[in-house]
C-alpha cells in the first residue's frame, strides 16, 4: 500500500487529480491524504479551543466532500482511505516532519497550476513539496479543460472531464 | 361547541372542583379542631376548679394561683359543683337545673361527657377528692373562636375561592388560545389552497417527531405534494404533448397535401408515402413514450415504492428522451459508478422518477436547442447523485427564485414552447422521494441541475 500525498486547494477541479493518481496505479492500493496549507491563529485563546474537525467542517463545501464520497465509493476496493488534513508549519524541516508522521510514500501535484488562495490564511505547498526528499510526481494541469470562464466550485465539474461535446 | 370553549370548560370545572373540595375540607378541619380544642380548655378548668375547692388547702392555694396566672378567664365561663349524693338521678337534677338532660345522664354513667348548645360548650366530669367523695362538675363558656374565627375563616376561603375562578378563567382563557392558535393557523392556510394554487405548502418548523402540529403541517404538505404530482403529471402530458406532437403531423399532412395536389408518378407517391410512413412512426413511438410517461396512477396499481438501480434508470431516461425528441445528444458519464453495485439502488415510484428525470433532460435539450446534454450518475454518501449539464440559454439570476412556481417561464424563453410544467413537477416528484433538486444556472453558458435521492440500504438481493 502506499500513502500519497495530494495538495489541494478545496477546489472541485482539483480532484481530478486524485483520480488520474488512482488511474496511473490502478494495481496499487492507496491511502491519499489531501493537504492544504493554511497558517493558524497567533492567538493563544484560538489556539486553546481549536479543534481541527472544525476548522475542516468550516472550510470544506459539501460539494467537495459529496465529490470525496464519489471517488471514495468509485474507487472503493482499490483506495483505502481518502482524508483530508491541513499542514499549518512554516519551515521546510516541518513539512518533512509532517511527511513522516503520515509516511508519505509519494507527492503527486500539478505542474503549472497557478495557485489560488483558497481563503485569506491560504499558502502554496509547492514549495515545500519540491524541497522535500520524498519521491514527487508532476503531473500537467490541462489549463484548457479549464475554459469555464466563471469559477463556480460546483459537483458538476468533477463529471464531464473527458472533454465535453461540441455541436 | 367551538374547541377553545370547551377546553375553557373542562380546565375551569376541574380546577375549580379541586379548589371548592380543598376549601371545605380545610374548614371543615379547622372547625373540627376548634370544637376538641375547646373542650380541652374547659376540661383543664374543671378539674383546676374542683382541686382548688375541694382539696386540702396546701394544694388548693399553689393550684388556684397556677390557674390565675395562667389560664385566662373564658367568655361567660360558669362552673358549678355538686355532690354527687345531691344531684341523684338526671331527671331530677335537670329539672332544677336548665342543663340538657342526656349530657347530665351521660355524665353521670361515663364519667365524662361534652355538649354543646349554640355557641355555649358544656363539659361535665365526675371528680373524686383524696377523701373518697365523689363530685359533679359542670363546666360552660361560649366558645369565641368558633363564634368569631371560623366566619373569618369561611369569609377568607369564600373571597380566595371567587379570585381563584377569576384567575382559572383567565389562565384558561389563554392556555386554551395558545392551544388553539397553531390549529386555527393550519386551517386558514389550507382553506387559501385551492386547486389553482396547489404550489402552497404550509409552513413546518419543527422536523422532530414529538412536535404533533408540526406533524401535521408536514403530513398536509406530504399530501399536498402527491397532490400537486398528480395534477401536474396530467397537464404535463398534454403540454409535451401539444407540443410534441404537433411536428410529424405537421409533416404528415403537408406531404399528404403535396403528393395530392395534382396527380403524380407512381414513384413520387412511393417517396412521399415513405416519408409519411417514417413520420407516422416517429409520431407512433412518440405518443407511446408520452403514453408511458403519463400513465403514473392510471394502470390501477398502487403507486408503490420499489427498488431501482438509478444506472438502468438513467438508460430507460436516455431511451425515451430519444424517442421524444430523436435530435437530443445525450452523453451520459458513468466513470463515478461505485464499485458495489448494490449502492446505486434507491427505494423509488419506477414511472414517477422515470417522469422527472425525463422532464429534466427534456427541457435541458430544448432550452439548448439540441446540443449535447451530459448526464452523470454517482453515489456519495448516502445518496444517489444525478447530474445534468446543458449548454443552453440559462435562467437569468433574478428569476431563479420563481423556478419552482407552477406556469413560471424565464423571460428568455419565448423562442421556446412551454408551459413552465416540467421543472415543478420534477421537483415535487424528488420531494416525495425525500431528495434534493438543486439548480444553478448561468444566462448563455448552461444550466447545471442536481438531484440527490437517497439510497436505499440494501447489501444485498433481495
Amino acid at each position: 500500500m502506499k500513502t500519497i500525498l495530494i495538495p489541494t486547494d478545496f477546489q472541485i477541479k482539483s480532484l481530478r487529480l486524485v483520480r488520474e493518481v488512482l488511474q496511473n496505479n490502478p494495481d496499487e492500493e492507496l491511502k491519499i491524504i489531501l493537504t492544504h496549507g493554511i497558517y493558524l491563529s497567533n492567538s493563544i485563546t484560538d489556539l486553546l479551543f481549536f479543534s481541527k474537525s472544525k476548522f475542516l467542517d468550516e472550510l470544506v463545501t459539501e460539494d467537495f466532500n459529496t465529490s470525496c464520497d464519489l471517488i471514495r465509493n468509485t474507487y472503493e476496493s482499490q483506495l483505502k482511505g481518502l482524508f483530508i488534513d491541513t499542514f499549518s508549519g512554516l519551515t521546510k524541516s516541518s513539512f518533512q516532519n509532517f511527511l513522516n508522521a503520515h509516511q508519505i510514500d509519494e507527492i503527486y501535484y500539478f505542474d503549472n497550476k497557478p495557485f489560488v488562495a483558497y481563503c485569506k490564511k491560504s499558502f502554496d505547498l509547492k514549495p515545500y513539496i519540491l524541497k522535500s526528499k520524498v519521491k514527487q510526481v508532476a503531473i500537467k494541469w490541462d489549463a484548457k479543460a479549464q475554459s469555464s470562464s466563471k469559477e463556480s466550485n460546483q459537483l458538476s465539474e468533477i463529471f464531464f472531464i473527458h472533454g465535453q461535446m461540441t455541436s | 361547541m367551538k374547541i377553545q370553549n370547551k377546553i375553557i370548560y373542562i380546565l375551569l370545572t376541574l380546577f375549580i372542583g379541586y379548589t371548592l373540595l380543598f376549601s371545605v375540607f380545610i374548614y371543615y378541619s379547622i372547625s373540627k379542631y376548634a370544637f376538641t380544642d375547646f373542650y380541652k380548655r374547659l376540661e383543664i378548668r374543671a378539674i383546676t376548679t374542683a382541686k382548688s375547692q375541694l382539696e386540702n388547702q396546701n394544694d388548693a392555694d399553689i393550684i388556684r394561683e397556677l390557674r390565675q396566672e395562667y389560664l385566662e378567664k373564658l367568655q361567660d365561663e360558669r362552673i358549678e359543683i355538686f355532690k354527687l349524693e345531691d344531684v341523684g338521678n338526671a331527671q331530677d337534677f335537670t329539672a332544677s337545673n336548665d342543663y340538657n338532660q342526656n349530657f347530665v345522664e351521660e355524665t353521670l354513667n361515663e364519667g365524662k361527657a361534652t355538649y354543646n348548645n349554640k355557641n355555649s360548650f358544656y363539659y361535665g366530669a365526675i371528680y373524686t377528692t383524696a377523701l373518697g367523695e365523689d363530685f359533679l362538675i359542670i363546666i360552660s363558656a361560649e366558645n369565641y373562636f368558633i363564634t368569631h374565627h371560623i366566619t373569618y375563616l369561611r369569609n377568607l376561603l369564600f373571597s380566595s375561592l371567587i379570585i381563584a375562578i377569576l384567575l382559572i378563567f383567565l389562565i384558561s382563557y389563554l392556555f386554551s388560545r395558545r392551544i388553539v392558535s397553531p390549529i386555527n393557523n393550519i386551517i386558514n392556510k389550507v382553506k387559501e389552497i385551492g386547486s389553482e394554487n396547489l404550489h402552497l405548502r404550509l409552513e413546518s418548523k419543527a422536523q422532530n417527531s414529538d412536535d404533533i402540529i408540526g406533524n401535521l403541517s408536514q403530513t398536509f404538505n406530504d399530501m399536498l405534494n402527491r397532490l400537486e404530482t398528480s395534477f401536474e403529471s396530467q397537464k404535463n402530458f398534454i403540454s409535451n404533448a401539444s407540443h410534441e406532437l404537433k411536428t410529424p403531423l405537421t409533416t404528415i399532412i403537408g406531404e399528404a397535401d403535396v403528393a395530392l395536389s395534382r396527380v403524380r408518378q407512381p414513384s413520387e407517391y412511393v417517396e412521399s408515402l415513405q416519408v409519411i410512413l417514417e413520420e407516422a412512426d416517429k409520431l407512433d413511438k412518440k405518443t407511446k413514450a408520452l403514453l408511458m410517461l403519463a400513465q403514473t396512477g392510471f394502470d390501477g396499481k398502487s403507486q408503490k415504492l420499489v427498488i431501482l438501480r438509478t444506472d438502468q434508470l438513467i438508460l430507460d431516461v436516455k431511451d425515451t428522451v430519444e424517442k421524444i425528441n430523436p435530435q437530443s445528444q445525450i452523453q451520459i458519464d458513468f466513470s463515478f459508478l461505485p464499485e458495489n453495485p448494490f449502492m446505486l439502488k434507491v427505494y423509488a415510484n419506477e414511472s414517477l422518477l422515470h417522469l422527472a428525470l425525463c422532464n429534466i433532460i427534456l427541457n435541458a435539450c430544448k432550452y439548448s436547442d439540441n446540443k449535447p446534454v451530459n448526464v452523470g450518475v454517482g453515489v456519495a454518501d448516502k445518496h444517489v447523485v444525478f447530474i445534468i449539464k446543458d449548454q443552453g440559454i440559462g435562467i437569468p439570476e433574478s428569476e431563479m427564485q420563481f423556478i419552482y412556481d407552477p406556469y413560471f417561464r424565464a423571460s428568455n424563453t419565448k423562442k421556446h414552447e412551454g408551459y413552465g410544467i416540467g421543472l415543478p413537477l420534477a421537483r415535487n416528484i424528488v420531494k416525495i422521494h425525500k431528495g434534493q433538486l438543486d439548480v444553478t444556472s448561468n444566462v448563455g453558458e448552461g444550466t447545471t441541475v442536481k438531484v440527490t435521492i437517497p439510497c436505499a440500504k440494501i447489501e444485498q438481493f433481495i
